[in-house]
């Protein structure tokens, strides 16, 4: 084992640049083993879990709270309590190559890190740590980086805050444009997380040609076939997650991306379900959901909700997701617009249930939003109403569980 | 009625924010469709704090915390003392 190992903060958010130390485990200079967890990270989306390459001794000079640029040394691994540490070297902006570092598994990430050297600045005039919109910034406006030497780690606003307003107006108030004339108003930062959702979002919606279809779905015998089929599926969703993802094999269109002018069609069908429940808009994915059963899919949603719950979704729960399903019936939804999310083509909305005349059978509606570039309206209807007819049907309810007697069911509905 | 369960009642209350709902330890949450899945899961999470226990969700059934009765006696069962 070389004598020091440096942890590094996975690249697993593509808009994160950087992270904030949310938790050491244990102190420093304490002795670890392989894969133990040492400490946890927040990026935009989930609170990662880094882990130790190998056994050894924990180092590290971060306190909480600190913004870490993604890929730069969280910590060390050292062979000895006191191994020196490498000398703190003035940092470019951490590279953009992909890392595969502690998250979950726990191997050993490359060490992106890149001297000064290689790229003009004077080595040891400064040991500051600059995110890569910083060090932008900073080139942009011709700051010297040494007048930041104070700060460990400098971002963007570090930069906005030192250059004078009237340069670029970039430390002035935001503009009255678009703000409604005469009236008072305070201006809000925007959460991480909110920030890190509109860039996802943008570029999904910047990347696609939206278009949307809604058909209804009749409800009757739902609530009784769900008590019949008991466990964890105590809601339409798993069956709506079911249905959809075997349905998505006859409309790859829908389960695909369309970028440079070509069409990806994905070999897996990995759905996301949207989630938010007072803690944040999440989407865990249930991957390769076309070839799971129906008491695996409630299962793994049941698994996914209870961790979003605790706050413990990581960043493979919720990496990987090729179409996904909106479900916004619990709030009395009726019908709306979901967004399509990045590096897909179509979105499900689920709303929630409606009665047309008092006494009769309820339905709700579902909702396709997807890309025009790869899937044309009449697409759309056909697969929103095959979803109908197999959820109407309750195909795959019946295909899992051959024991309900639909017939028993539409009597005790009439 | 213990501290928690009274705690529990009063964060079930607050969930449900149906004016003519009274709640007390007996009164059916999800047969009754008071409660959804999403809310169940809530369930889970506040008993787990309120019991200082970790119980695995692949454990429970809905039918397991229809009541804050039920939702007690599943934290005696199946719940693990929390590290």
């Amino acid at each position: 084992m070389p004598d020091v190992i440096p942890v590094l903060v996975p690249h697993e958010t593509v808009n994160d640049e950087t992270v904030k130390l949310t938790s050491w485990l244990l102190p420093s200079g304490e002795k670890v083993q392989a894969d133990q967890l040492v400490a946890q990270v927040e990026t935009s989306k989930a609170l990662l879990d880094i882990h130790a390459p190998a056994d050894g001794f924990l180092r590290y000079q971060y306190e909480l709270g600190c913004e870490i640029p993604v890929g730069a040394a969280i910590c060390y691994i050292t062979a000895a309590a006191d191994t020196p540490l490498p000398a703190p070297a003035p940092l470019l902006p951490v590279s953009s190559e992909p890392h595969h570092a502690m998250l979950m598994a726990g191997h050993a990430a490359p060490h992106t890190r890149r001297h000064a050297a290689d790229s003009g600045w004077e080595p040891g005039s400064f040991s500051s740590r600059f995110s890569k919109s910083a060090w932008e910034r900073l080139q942009e406006r011709g700051l010297d980086p040494a007048q930041f030497a104070h700060l460990p780690l400098v971002r963007a606003r570090d930069i906005d805050a030192a250059t004078p307003a009237e340069d670029e107006g970039m430390s002035a108030p935001p503009s009255r444009d678009g703000v409604a004339p005469g009236v008072l108003l305070h201006w809000d930062e925007l959460s991480r997380r909110k920030l890190g959702e509109i860039r996802y979002l943008r570029t999904a919606r910047a990347n696609s040609l939206l278009s949307s279809v809604t058909v209804a779905c009749p409800t009757h015998g739902w609530r009784e076939l769900l008590r019949t089929v008991g466990g964890t599926i105590t809601a339409p969703t798993p069956i709506i997650v079911f249905e959809a993802a075997r349905l998505l094999r006859n409309y790859p269109a829908f389960n695909a991306v369309c970028a440079d002018g070509r069409a990806g069609y994905y070999d897996e069908v990995n759905i996301g379900v949207a989630i938010d429940y007072d803690k944040g808009l999440f989407v865990p994915v249930v991957r390769n959901a076309d070839q799971k059963s129906l008491a695996e899919i409630a299962e793994q949603m049941w698994e996914l909700m209870y961790k979003y719950l605790r706050q413990e979704l990581s960043a493979e729960d919720l990496s990987g997701g090729t179409f996904t399903v909106s479900d916004l019936s619990a709030e009395g939804v009726v019908s709306f617009a979901p967004l399509i999310n990045q590096g897909q083509s179509a979105i499900l909305g689920v709303g929630s249930e409606i009665f047309p005349v008092a006494g009769a059978a309820g339905s709700f509606n579902l909702m396709l939003a997807f890309d025009h570039q790869l899937g044309e309206g009449r697409m759309a209807a056909r697969f929103l109403n095959e979803l109908a007819e197999r959820l109407k049907t309750r195909e795959g309810l019946l295909r899992e569980h051959p024991e309900v007697n639909l017939e028993d069911q539409e009597k005790m509905n009439s | 009625m213990t501290a928690e369960a009274q705690q529990m009642i009063d964060h079930v209350s607050r969930m449900v924010r149906k004016r003519d709902v009274q709640i007390d330890e007996n009164t059916a949450l999800i047969s009754s469709g008071l409660i959804d899945s999403m809310g169940m899961l809530d369930l889970l999470v506040k008993l787990e704090d309120l019991t200082h226990t970790r119980i695995p969700p692949g454990k429970v059934q809905p039918k397991d915390l229809d009541t804050v009765t039920l939702m007690f006696a599943t934290a005696q069962r199946v719940g693990k003392p929390r590290k």
